[in-house]
């Protein structure tokens, strides 16, 4: 705890050698905490891909016989294409060649058979 | 902890509540998921799935650290869920009480889930309670995240996304071992290397720098961070996911008392809580929870609520741990303090 009362992050390795950042108003922080914290960071694309190629997909499932509104929709059409494909992938073909590139994408998983 | 005892003593019982989401009654998320089976079908015969479920395995296989190479290559197989072990219900019980007496979890945010919070905290697995519960569903199977929106929401997203995770991590280690690491400058001083400029992607690395980054936290955090999203995100019968809970804390006043909102995505927290019973190091285990906030800008506190949340559910002790709360003074005068120069 520091002097406050609180629980804080231990001084690990050298960081409590010869201050103590806790009770300084600092965090004892190692360099692998705030890369790891930017690794995962990918969610800033990756969720705006599925969001936007969920759109996409849902026009284009009538052209492979799969209807937006069916109970099965999701695991029949949707699951299988971004499963195959993902969805970073389909984005940024869909931002260079459109619904196009898009739907020659999923005619690949359709024949793999996974649609 | 002593509250904690008292509570698993008391065994109370918190009722759960019926759960609606969208104005239709949701799957039962105190049972496995209907449309788990599904997914691992679909997940197994996916190529990217595939492969890089094989780049996170071999990923795992170059962590130096015996312990950590050892326990990350089980938790990404077929492992017994070890902070689930001989778990009972009046445990559980006990657990949800104690989180929610140290404003570690609000109850409002279980409203759309059946089962309450505790089906959020203890989502269901096979064999649960036994000596070796199991995931209830393949680790290659699990989605990225949360509902049709959410990030990598298929079977299989969660390794895709791990994949990208841990790729990310390595270059940033490079990153600074290039930038910040070489003494190649007159008089010893810090420069980039010249034989890297121009070629700032080497696959070589950097380890040749003078700076200690340590690549087995590097490498292998970023494949336990999500590790309990095939818990968390179970598939309902028709593709769509259970619905997460989150906590770590209330969302009002989680800063120590100050205004603040430590509560984070239920699988986050119960990752750590497997890492920690596990035995994975303080530095290990803290990086693991950086993954949803650094621990800097004025958000430990959210690290630490992480943190102050496993322990609870691990039921160990935080400190005599050393996941928490040592200061130099303490360190000083602790009869352990060779530990704290390793990781």
């Amino acid at each position: 705890m520091d002097n406050a009362g609180r629980l804080r992050l231990p001084a690990l390795r050298q960081l409590g050698n010869n201050l103590d950042l806790a009770n300084a108003g600092q965090t004892n922080v190692l360099a692998e905490y705030t890369l790891h914290n930017l690794s995962d960071a990918d969610f800033t694309y990756s969720g705006p891909a599925v969001i936007a190629v969920n759109a996409v997909l849902a026009e284009l499932a009538p052209q492979f016989g799969f209807n937006p509104a069916d109970p099965n929709y999701l695991f029949s059409f949707r699951n299988p294409v971004f499963s195959f494909l993902t969805a970073e992938r389909l984005m940024i073909i869909y931002s260079e060649k459109g619904t196009e590139g898009v739907r020659a994408e999923v005619v690949k998983v359709r024949d793999a058979g996974a649609t | 902890m002593k509250f904690l005892q008292a509570a698993i003593c008391a065994g109370v019982i918190l009722s759960s509540s019926t759960a609606y989401v969208n104005g239709a009654l949701a799957d039962d998320q105190t049972k496995p998921g209907v449309g788990n089976a599904a997914a691992i079908a679909l997940a197994k015969k996916s190529p990217i799935v595939e492969s890089d479920y094989q780049f996170l395995l071999s990923q795992a296989q170059r962590i130096e650290d015996a312990t950590l190479r050892k326990q990350t290559l089980d938790a990404l197989g077929d492992p017994c869920i070890q902070h689930r072990a001989h778990l009972t219900d009046a445990q559980k019980d006990a657990i949800v009480l104690a989180l929610t007496a140290e404003g570690l979890v609000n109850p409002a945010d279980a409203a759309s889930i059946t089962g309450g919070v505790k089906a959020g905290i203890f989502p269901p697995v096979t064999n649960d309670g036994s000596a070796c519960p199991k995931l209830p569903q393949a680790f290659f199977s699990a989605p990225g995240s949360t509902s049709v929106n959410g990030h990598h929401s298929y079977p299989g997203g969660l390794v895709v996304h791990e994949s990208n995770n841990d790729v990310a991590d390595v270059h940033l280690g490079e990153e600074y071992r290039q930038i910040y690491g070489h003494n190649g400058g007159k008089g010893g001083l810090p420069t980039i290397p010249r034989e890297n400029q121009g070629r700032f992607s080497s696959a070589e690395g950097h380890f040749d720098a003078d700076i200690f980054i340590d690549e087995d936290l590097i490498v292998a955090a970023p494949l336990w961070h999500d590790w309990a999203k095939p818990i968390v995100f179970q598939w309902n019968a028709n593709g769509s996911e259970f619905t997460e809970l989150n906590f770590g804390g209330f969302g009002t006043a989680d800063n120590n008392g100050a205004p603040g909102d430590s509560r984070t995505g239920g699988h986050h927290i119960i990752g750590i809580t497997e890492a920690m019973t596990r035995g994975l190091s303080p530095a290990f285990v803290i990086t693991q929870a950086s993954a949803h906030s650094a621990p800097t800008g004025g958000n430990e506190y959210k690290v630490v609520n992480w943190l102050r949340a496993a322990v609870i559910i691990a039921r160990i002790d935080p400190v005599a741990k050393g996941y928490l709360g040592w200061t130099m003074l303490d360190a000083c005068v602790c009869l352990r303090c060779g530990s704290w120069a390793t990781t």
